[in-house]
């Protein structure tokens, strides 16, 4: 038996999202801040600017009543990212580049992260619609993230079921026994998800209306939201200002 | 009830057929249900239960004859939410189709128009039904399988369903989950119609007045105590009567009859009856 839960938890913002402090502001403002944010982080060039986007960037995740080990664990690939592009960085350019750059994509991670940690996917997904993002991508999305999962547990039980038959992992790519299994297991499953789909089409069908999906309440813009896009706005010209010195805002 | 009234739904020789199959799933079926009525379909695997009930809630078109809703022929693209039909499938991973537990309970409501307050109302009262509250940010892969039935029922139940098709609601359910969600279809029934597609004869004692016994044609159909008593039928059909009907004549109560226990509340009292006394 596989254990549903084992499975990491791939594309699904976990449900502290809509309990965090943002989890409830309108996805198209907090989408459209971080839109902001992010190109001015990429424009960055000095080490003082590209600091305080990185504090920034913290701030935002520590304002967000998220709880912290699950930040953290959340976080770790993109540390873990960042350590190599710090690393890697530092050998082909000058040590206040590297930082820069390290910075950078730290600090335009982090937003990012502040973004998925603090909305649930379904009214990310809303958002992104609301702003322009075809109908038929944005379901493609939910399914992918509700369906991946099982995708991989049916994986799993089928490898768990083909080793219990004393066929083996393989040795590699020169193994073309392993190859041929690898392609049955794919096919197998493209065969499993077909089939699935039609069900959940069925399943679908019994729930909703004809005239199309409806999968989330219509965001409704508040004045909070509007002053987390002004943050935002005021926001992204400091570090610009902070980086290019003031004078560049009135040009 | 007249018999002047329509059936609530009305499957006249339905045959139908999946591309490519050898034989019809569902080969001149027919088949009446009356507004309230409680109905177990029972049959061996492959009997066409589940396909049935999905003819019943118009998500398949027959190949041959024809099912109404109320008279009326369906349409050709008819809108099972907007014509009162819940229907429950048999995995409930296909039909959790939003990650999130309470966006997925409120998938009904939302696409029946209803504004957003009164959608989460029916959430939280759909969770609260099944026994699942505070359940609406749990991410549906996270849940057990039998929370997984019991959140996929809410969906259901959220839309206030006039009739309700289930689909083997107590398959891989442990016998715990198994009881609890019997007890809760026990209580949640009164006034709607209630069809359940199943294997379990004591799932289908308990919930059901009339038994209807098929093998992809219409092999008997009756009350429930009738139908159960029949041995040469449930044997053409490859099922067994309800285990306190069972355990009766294994009692020496006699050959399985209509005045068999047909559920463990129905039997208790007979054997406290024959049991010596002092």
């Amino acid at each position: 038996m596989v254990d549903c839960c084992e499975n990491v938890n791939i594309l699904i913002p976990d449900a502290y999202a809509s309990r965090s402090r943002f989890g409830r502001a309108d996805p198209r403002a907090k989408l459209l801040a971080v839109l902001l944010l992010i190109s001015a982080v990429a424009l960055l060039r000095s080490p003082v600017a590209t600091g305080a986007a990185l504090l920034l960037a913290l701030g935002l995740l520590a304002v967000s009543r998220l709880p912290l080990n699950h930040t953290a664990t959340t976080a770790l690939p993109l540390v873990m990212l960042l350590v190599g592009m710090g690393l890697g960085s530092w050998f082909s350019a000058s040590a206040e580049q590297a930082l820069v750059q390290t910075g950078r994509v730290a600090a335009a991670g982090l937003v990012a992260l502040w973004l998925g940690l603090t909305t649930p996917l379904v009214r990310l997904l809303e958002g992104l619609r609301r702003l322009g993002l075809p109908r038929s991508l944005v379901l493609l999305g939910l399914f992918m993230a509700r369906y991946l999962v099982l995708l991989q547990e049916e994986a799993q039980s089928m490898r768990s079921a083909r080793r219990a038959r004393g066929i083996s992992r393989g040795r590699g790519l020169r193994d073309t026994g392993a190859l041929r299994r690898v392609g049955l297991l794919v096919g197998e499953l493209l065969v499993r998800a077909h089939r699935r789909g039609l069900r959940v089409e069925a399943a679908l069908r019994s729930r909703v209306a004809r005239r199309g999906v409806v999968w989330a309440s219509a965001p409704a813009w508040r004045g909070r939201d509007t002053l987390l896009l002004l943050s935002a706005i005021v926001a992204t010209a400091a570090l610009l200002g902070l980086d290019r010195g003031w004078g560049w805002l009135w040009l | 009830m007249s018999d002047d009234v329509p059936a609530l739904i009305a499957v006249d020789r339905v045959v139908y057929s999946y591309p490519g199959a050898a034989r019809p799933a569902l080969d001149e079926l027919s088949l009446s249900v009356r507004s309230g009525e409680r109905i177990a379909l029972l049959g061996p695997n492959g009997a066409g239960k589940s396909t049935l009930l999905q003819l019943m809630a118009g998500l398949l078109a027959p190949s041959g004859g024809a099912v109404r809703w109320r008279g009326e022929r369906l349409p050709r693209r008819p809108e099972p939410l907007h014509a009162g039909i819940g229907l429950l499938f048999q995995n409930p991973d296909d039909q959790l189709v939003l990650p999130q537990v309470g966006e997925d309970v409120a998938l009904g409501p939302r696409n029946l128009g209803l504004a957003e307050d009164e959608v989460q109302a029916r959430v939280r009262e759909a969770l609260a039904r099944v026994g699942l509250d505070g359940f609406d940010d749990r991410l549906s892969h996270t849940l057990s399988r039998g929370e997984k039935q019991r959140a996929a029922l809410a969906g259901v139940l959220a839309t206030r369903p006039r009739v309700l098709l289930l689909d083997e609601p107590t398959a891989s359910l442990d016998p715990a989950g198994r009881r609890a969600l019997l007890e809760l279809l026990a209580t949640l029934t009164s006034g709607t119609t209630l069809i359940i597609a199943t294997h379990d004869a004591g799932a289908a004692a308990r919930l059901a007045r009339r038994v209807v016994v098929l093998d992809r044609r219409l092999l008997g159909q009756g009350a429930a105590a009738r139908i159960f008593a029949d041995g040469e039928l449930l044997a053409r059909a490859r099922l067994e009567p309800p285990p306190a009907m069972r355990l009766w004549t294994a009692l020496g109560g006699g050959e399985y009859s209509e005045a068999g226990p047909l559920t463990p509340e129905e039997l208790v009292p007979r054997i406290r009856l024959r049991r010596p006394k002092g």
